[in-house]
């Protein structure tokens, strides 16, 4: 539930953190502080007071706008969440398979037409010196 | 004449750290000063145009805030 109150043309109002997490009213408040001023506190647990205050009187900056950009942070941060796992196997597939690769350029036999190539532990073996 | 103003941030969302860098930015302002109380961290500035200067504490919380969200 959010509370909203206007004191001396700042806005005031408390966010739920189980609804908007703490990352999310940051990145909300990161986006528009070039158009206004922010102060968080937080009085009760799981609840969060953002206090806006337009620095151009002129700028229609209004909690609707903010609450959408929050709105985008939770979404954007619950897709990260979802899709977490996908991530990781894709990065860890990746990686496997570079090592995979690589490891595969040692194995790959010799190519020798004229077969005249001669093994280095029978041309300079210990055998060979004896 | 000295003036002194007093911010506090709640330990919960602003780091200790994003205080400091901000004070860092804003040290010609006036004599800084940061004490932990309960929940809160306190920030005491001591200086000439700190209180006369309308937007120096809006705008050092915007820089508390942006160091917060960037470290």
């Amino acid at each position: 539930m959010v509370k909203k109150e206007i004191k001396n043309d700042v806005l005031v109002f408390d966010l739920n953190t189980k609804i908007y997490p703490k990352e999310a009213i940051f990145g909300a408040c990161f986006v528009f502080i070039d158009r206004a001023y922010f102060f968080l506190d937080s009085k009760k647990k799981d609840e969060i007071t953002v206090k806006i205050k337009r620095k151009n009187t002129n700028d229609f900056l209004n909690s609707g706008e903010f609450h959408n950009e929050l709105l985008n942070f939770v979404h954007r941060i619950n897709i990260a969440k979802q899709n977490k796992k996908i991530r990781e196997y894709i990065v860890e597939r990746a990686l496997y398979s570079s090592i995979d690769n690589s490891a595969g350029l040692d194995d790959e036999e010799f190519d020798d037409p004229l077969d005249i190539a001669v093994p280095w532990e029978e041309k300079y073996g210990d055998n060979k010196s004896e | 004449m000295s003036n002194e103003l007093t911010i506090k941030f709640n330990k919960n969302l602003y780091k200790n750290k994003a205080i400091k860098q901000a004070i860092t930015q804003f040290s010609d302002w006036g004599k800084f000063s940061v004490i932990s109380k309960g929940d809160y961290y306190v920030v005491t500035i001591k200086g000439e145009h700190v209180k006369s200067e309308a937007c120096f504490k809006d705008e050092f919380s915007n820089f508390v805030l942006y160091y917060t969200k960037s470290n």
